[in-house]
């Protein structure tokens, strides 16, 4: 593969010609691959400081457990807003890929930063840590806004599984190369950071060079009127589509538990090994890197929608598997894998639905509000299964709650989902 | 554009080195450390052991000679700490001072009446308990289970109850993200047989109990099999006491952490907060009256017994503690008011003082 090739046929004209072809066909599938490789080298970046953080807090710094909470509580807080602002200011003169380059640049010298504060004070880990969740936030919708673009509208939801397979294969390594040179150097907390700022910089410079910005079809329509981010965002949530489907996400996303408490969960109520807890994780990220591409295919082609929906019911009958069974090892396999294929089904496939709707003239704003309002949505479910588990009736009944939360809210989100425009290249 | 790639390619290829290049130099710098401080090591022991057969030696009572046994009544159980290849073995310190290092690789162990308990790292974040046969020579493993982080381990005296303490990161919604500890015992003789200390009932109300909240760490067994144990929420932290055949704790009102109690089950030490400091305090179960011991270095493990009236531990060999193979070495202090502690064993930690009954 040239790159000349991947720039070449970037050109609107060419990427509205490979319509009838498959993903793999088309000329915008080399960018696709790219931002994956960038999200790869990124993730294995990000997932080695998420994977070692608490050990170098608590163990190098004698951090103490409620100041790690806290630390924690800002850490998932400040994400939310970044996604929606990195969106808006990403279609401003459509430039996508340069703030998509900021976040995930922000991102790499927050590694560099770890890194040194390694030699000075590891107390200046946790400014740097709070950085990085800027630039986390501000890269994931113009990321998925240069996806969007790069493909015809018909293979969107292939192109997001494509980019998501390889964003969990990066999140599958990342702690393996952070545990494998912990135990090679044990302590040795600054060789993490260097590997993990070097492959960051890596993926910044497959972004910086090999990925594209595609030029808009509707240049026109987007950049003539020079508007502010907050007009920008009311005009895009003001449209119908878009508040129904933020509707749809937030209802549905109030009514999914979080995975650390479903891991908590099985932790708290099985009888197997504890050695096998680590393999359970990448069991579940597996089946969602496996399935992700296929999984995406297959949406394209019956529609995102039902996808989208299939998904919460197999994550319905999770629950209901982990509440009902004896969580011997086959039981915790059948329900991380239900929630590995709930995760391919919905995960890509939302920003698919999203980009996928006609007349959205700013992607990124579009993705950013979606994005956050998936955010917003995780915090209120963790504060509402959390309230039930200790101060009701225990994590059973908050998982059949949660079961009956899902139903009410598929139910409603097909409601919504009938009222959204049909599109013509969806069944 | 196929200057490009190349570009890429050289760029990408260039971080890649730089990654390998600074992982070898630290792994080599590590060694270089470990190398030295291994070289340091041995000359204190042998300065050590020069001076334990110079001088006259307590060796309590053994009984006959048992030629299959690996260790006798009389020696200790540790955990070598000497960098090095030998880093982390099991050792056994004969009464003369000197060791016997065993194959048998540990984080934290214990043992008594012919059972010994060894907790190690099995995978990248699993770690297992195995049950040691002591009366064989090649230490013939009788079972194991898996576990978390350990943290406190002990062997009832009778060998028919191990307990341990371990880390997991969380056991409620409220520090998912944060660290807590739970206590399992496991009943040695009917292995299925294993009871979480979180499940326990307790009785003469004390509200603090019942929130899941709390902690529990630190198990000590009585000679009878009753147990005592820290239990702490927030920073209020006090010594339970509880049975494991009927399954329920009491609060005993005694503030402290890290019980032990003593051999003949007359006396407890425990750490107490004083002035924001841990203080060792010896407490006699049957008056009430405690004495302040004469260390006062902060102590991270339970203590453990020599004798009724000498208790040994651990301590960091230097004022900083190494990042890789740490040091410790092992202190004795006779618990009477005004005794000064006395090195038992360099370069070690983890000791169980090895008894048997019947």
């Amino acid at each position: 593969m040239y790159l000349q090739d991947v720039y070449k046929n970037l050109s609107p004209k060419n990427r509205n010609k490979s319509a009838s072809g498959g993903f793999l066909k088309s000329n915008g599938s080399k960018n696709v691959f790219a931002l994956g490789f960038v999200s790869l080298f990124t993730d294995i970046s990000s997932e080695m400081v998420i994977a070692t953080i608490p050990l170098f807090l608590t163990e190098s710094l004698g951090f103490s457990v409620i100041a790690f909470g806290l630390y924690e509580g800002a850490y998932q807080i400040s994400g939310a807003w970044f996604r929606l602002w990195g969106g808006t200011i990403s279609d401003k003169k459509y430039r996508h890929k340069k703030i998509a380059i900021a976040g995930y640049g922000i991102s790499a010298l927050t590694r560099l930063g770890l890194f040194i504060s390694t030699f000075i004070t590891g107390s200046l880990a946790i400014v740097f840590l709070l950085i990085d969740r800027v630039g986390k936030g501000i890269r994931v919708a113009p990321r998925d806004a240069l996806i969007s673009l790069s493909v015809e509208k018909g293979n969107l939801a292939t192109a997001f599984g494509v980019h998501r397979s390889l964003d969990t294969l990066g999140a599958l390594l990342g702690p393996l190369a952070a545990f494998t040179l912990l135990s090679l150097t044990p302590g040795a907390f600054d060789s993490v950071f260097f590997v993990a700022t070097l492959a960051g910089f890596i993926g910044l410079t497959i972004l910086i060079l090999v990925a594209q910005q595609p030029e808009n079809k509707n240049i026109e329509e987007v950049e003539q009127k020079d508007s502010t981010s907050i007009q920008n965002i009311k005009s895009v949530a003001s449209i119908k589509s878009i508040r129904l489907l933020m509707a749809t996400v937030a209802i549905l996303g109030i009514a999914t538990i979080s995975d650390s408490f479903i891991f908590l969960y099985i932790l708290k109520n099985t009888d197997m090994d504890f050695k096998y807890f680590p393999l359970l994780y990448s069991g579940m990220a597996i089946t969602y890197l496996t399935l992700a591409i296929p999984i995406g295919k297959l949406s394209d082609k019956i529609g995102r929608k039902k996808v989208f929906i299939s998904g919460h019911i197999l994550l319905i009958s999770t629950y209901l598997i982990l509440a009902n069974f004896k969580l011997s090892l086959g039981v915790v396999l059948v329900a991380l894998a239900c929630l590995g294929t709930f995760y391919a089904c919905t995960d890509g496939v939302i920003s698919a639905i999203t980009s996928g709707l006609p007349n959205i003239p700013k992607i990124g704003t579009a993705l950013g509000l979606i994005s956050m309002t998936t955010a917003l949505a995780k915090l209120v479910s963790a504060l509402i299964f959390g309230f039930i588990w200790q101060y009701l009736d225990g994590p059973v009944t908050a998982l059949y709650i949660f079961s009956g939360l899902l139903f009410i809210g598929l139910v409603t989100s097909l409601v919504l989902i009938k009222q959204m425009p049909k599109v013509s290249y969806e069944k | 554009m196929k200057n490009k790639n190349f570009l890429v390619i050289t760029i990408c290829g260039f971080f890649m080195l730089l990654a390998f290049g600074y992982v070898g130099y630290s792994y080599n710098k590590q060694n270089t450390q470990i190398k030295d401080r291994s070289e340091t090591a041995r000359q204190r022991l042998e300065e050590f052991e020069k001076l334990q057969t110079s001088t006259s030696k307590k060796i309590p009572d053994t009984l006959p000679f048992d030629s299959e046994a690996v260790i006798e009544q009389g020696e200790t159980l540790v955990i070598n700490r000497v960098p090095g290849l030998d880093y982390g073995k099991l050792a056994i310190r004969k009464p003369d001072g000197t060791r016997e290092i065993l194959n048998n690789t540990c984080m934290r162990s214990h043992a008594a009446n012919g059972i010994g308990v060894c907790i190690d790292k099995t995978s990248l974040t699993g770690y297992t308990s195995t049950l040691l046969n002591l009366s064989s020579p090649d230490l013939l493993p009788l079972g194991n289970w898996g576990t978390l982080l350990p943290s406190r381990i002990r062997v009832s005296a009778d060998a028919s109850y191990a307990t341990t303490t371990v880390f997991t990161s969380g056991s409620s919604y409220q520090d998912v993200a944060g660290f807590s500890t739970f206590v399992e015992f496991f009943d040695l003789e009917n292995r299925d047989n294993v009871l979480e200390l979180e499940d326990f009932s307790y009785t003469k109300s004390n509200s603090r109990f019942g929130d899941i909240a709390g902690d529990f760490w630190g198990v000590t067994f009585t000679p009878e099999n009753d147990f005592y144990a820290t239990f702490g929420i927030d920073d209020q932290i006090e010594i339970i006491k509880g049975s494991i055949e009927d399954k329920e704790i009491e609060p005993t009102g005694i503030l402290g952490s890290c019980p032990s109690v003593s051999p003949d089950g007359k006396t407890m030490v425990y750490k107490k907060m004083v002035d924001n400091e841990f203080q060792l305090v010896a407490i006699d179960l049957e008056t009430n009256v405690t004495t302040e011991i004469g260390e006062i270095s902060n102590i991270d493990d339970q203590v453990e017994w020599l004798d009724n009236d000498t208790i040994l531990y651990a301590l960091h060999t230097n004022e900083i503690a190494e990042d890789v193979q740490p040091e410790f070495d092992i202190w004795s202090i006779d618990i009477a008011a005004g005794s000064e502690p006395k090195l038992f064993l360099p370069n070690a930690d983890s000791p169980a003082v090895y008894r048997v009954i019947n």
